[in-house]
């Protein structure tokens, strides 16, 4: 693709973008985006699952244009929250609060929202830039493979999610396992043979991707937060002086640059994403930095830093589900599930066949990012305010949407009651230590996963050897076997339950 | 012999029965050969792979007992009555009387709640929940009892 291509795409994205129902659908969902990042106790998984009923309706480029700013959105929320309070509003902002909240009690609150912001939004708009140029040729690559390379490329997406993921692997694989189950409920595509149905007929086509999203993200989270005692939140500085002086700029600006390339590359790895980019982002700064004794003190290389990658992460994080059609974190799962709503299924063939959709969402983040930097320097003090909502007042609300949200799928209420399963399910999990993420991407992945292991099997009469054979396929499995091998070896084990435990 | 509260064992229990069964509900199910896959073989596979995993964390549990599990309160559950509720109430009895007892029975599943905060807040969330649900979305739900 020629740099010319590459202006008529985006020229055509922006001309999608512009359409006056996608501006404002790409408000409302960046706006919504920040609220829910500024209020801890609902993140946004949680509110694109229970929003994905209410975009039936629109056409496809316009609910992924509101869902991404949700998601994009809430980054930038995330870190008003961390810097005001102390308290992160998005897992994603957890590090921000040790220099971001130190800056806020020095008085200058102002200047780290600011450099928050500053960053974000050149992280999202380059990340931004790299999704439109990288993701086309590699989704040109992706449109040669079979049923076998799918397959070793699903074993390698999912493998590598959990691996980069927190928290034992064994038990991530479990919840996938627990996911590609839950997946392979309904009719059997292949031999129309009727599985796990229990005679529930709402479930014969499949249990509802929706159901299980806002079960096991939205409905677990509640039971969570409200088994917790809720801690008396203090805060509310007045924020004065946003704009950061000429000296902060230059302090903060190579970690800004950094940030960006950090948060770019690790958006892309599976498993990777916004969170794991905000965590390096920091060590980076901390690491490189002549003062790494300034670093928990009010740096503002500490929050410009990780702030700044979480975005660019959230951009780029997009680029393997709309080329390979593989979520790579559960957001992306959330996502996949959208699309697939909209009848169009994650994949090689999006870019191509659908030019307006990709390159439509390509211009509407660079629209959205620009949108998140004009509505959250004026409209901070409206967020604090926001922040002393108690969480007794919130939750009711949550639930109600989360009902109605359930109940839209198929009309019936049999979809609200198994919503309410999978929180159970996603609850238990939590407590034996399973982190929930995984089930969701195997259950996203599930019928595509054994489509592909049925098809490849066929191909090769039986013998499993195929997917060895073939040299993508090789090489895809050679991967994933060399990520299991390094992280179960003991020495880097113990760096990365270092690394992990910081949360 | 103590009763463990070690995660990875109660783990690796719920892998091990969600993995039996499955292989007893899917027992009749058609298996077919490697080449040509019936309903049943694909589940039965991904069981036995939760089968071995369960068994592993079964194993490392007992052996390390590790990380324990909290302790858990009971009253959070109500909220998920409150919703179960609302499912069963919503077409029979409409949206106002669903959603008054969703906020009802919810509002016991939290600490802390009062009585004034949670009236206002029913009768904001009703208003709201009948202006996008059934004008604005056109949901086919009914505002009152259809009776």
């Amino acid at each position: 693709m020629t740099v010319l291509d590459f202006l008529v795409n985006l020229g055509l994205g922006f001309g999608v973008a512009t359409m006056p129902i996608n501006l404002l659908y790409c408000f409302a969902g960046v706006l919504l985006g920040t609220l829910i990042g500024v209020l801890p106790g609902i993140g946004p998984i949680a509110t694109i699952a229970m929003l994905l009923p209410i975009t039936f309706g629109l056409p496809p480029t316009t609910a992924l244009v509101m869902l991404a700013g949700i998601y994009y959105g809430a980054q930038y929320g995330g870190s008003t929250t961390a810097i005001l309070m102390n308290l992160p509003g998005e897992s994603t902002s957890a590090v921000t609060t040790l220099d971001g909240y130190q800056m806020a009690k020095q008085g200058r609150a102002g200047v780290a929202l600011g450099i928050a912001a500053i960053g974000s939004f050149l992280g999202g708009c380059v990340a931004t830039l790299v999704l439109g140029l990288f993701a086309p040729p590699l989704a040109g690559l992706a449109l040669n493979f079979g049923p076998p390379e799918y397959f070793a490329l699903m074993v390698l997406g999912l493998i590598s999610a959990v691996v980069l993921a927190s928290g034992s692997l064994v038990k991530a694989i479990g919840m996938i396992l627990l996911g590609l189950l839950f997946g392979a409920v309904g009719t059997d595509l292949n031999t129309g043979f009727l599985r796990f149905s229990f005679g529930i007929g709402e479930i014969s086509n499949g249990i509802d991707f929706v159901v299980v999203a806002i079960g096991i993200f939205a409905f677990t989270e509640i039971l969570l937060n409200l088994e917790r005692t809720e801690t008396q939140r203090s805060f509310t500085q007045n924020v004065k002086g946003i704009w950061p002086s000429w000296l902060d700029i230059k302090q903060a600006f190579p970690a800004i640059l950094r940030g960006t390339g950090l948060g770019t590359v690790l958006g892309v790895l599976p498993g990777g994403g916004a969170l794991l980019a905000s965590f390096a982002a920091y060590a980076l700064e901390k690491k490189i930095s002549r003062h790494p004794e300034t670093f928990g003190k009010g740096a503002i290389e500490g929050v410009a830093g990780p702030e700044t990658a979480n975005n660019a992460a959230a951009q780029t994080s997009f680029i393997p589900l709309l080329t390979l059609g593989i979520p790579s974190n559960a957001v992306m799962a959330v996502m996949a599930g959208a699309l697939i709503i909209q009848g169009i299924t994650p994949g090689p063939q999006v870019i191509s066949s659908h030019p307006e959709l990709f390159w439509g969402i390509i211009a509407s983040m660079l629209i959205g990012n620009l949108m998140l930097v004009i509505l959250n320097m004026p409209l901070i003090g409206l967020w604090v305010k926001l922040l002393s909502i108690p969480y007794r007042m919130l939750y009711p609300a949550i639930l109600l949407f989360c009902c109605v949200g359930a109940f839209s799928i198929s009309n019936s209420p049999v979809a609200v009651l198994l919503t309410v399963f999978f929180g159970l399910v996603g609850y238990v999990c939590l407590k034996v230590g399973c982190e929930p993420a995984p089930l969701v991407l195997g259950f996203v992945l599930g019928p595509l996963f054994e489509e592909n292991l049925r098809r490849s099997l066929l191909l090769s009469r039986g013998d499993p050897i195929i997917f060895i054979q073939r040299p993508i396929s090789a090489t895809l499995l050679a991967i994933t076997v060399i990520m299991l091998i390094v992280v179960l070896a003991p020495a880097i084990r113990r760096g990365r339950e270092e690394v992990l435990h910081k949360e | 012999m103590r009763l463990t509260r070690s995660q990875d064992f109660w783990a690796g229990i719920l892998f091990i029965f969600a993995g039996a069964l499955t292989m007893w509900l899917a027992r009749d199910y058609p298996l077919g050969s490697a080449r040509r896959m019936g309903a049943g073989y694909y589940p039965m596979l991904i069981a036995t792979g939760l089968c071995i995993v369960g068994a592993v964390l079964t194993a490392r549990g007992w052996t390390n007992e590790g990380r324990c599990i909290e302790k858990g309160a009971l009253r959070p559950f109500l909220s998920m009555i409150g919703v179960v509720a609302f499912a069963l109430l919503l077409q029979p009895a409409g949206l106002v009387i669903a959603v008054v007892a969703l906020m009802a029975i919810a509002a016991f599943a939290g600490r802390g709640s009062l009585l004034l905060e949670t009236l206002g807040s029913t009768i904001f969330l009703v208003v709201f929940a009948a202006i996008v649900f059934i004008w604005g979305l056109e949901l086919p739900i009914t505002l009152l009892p259809q009776w």
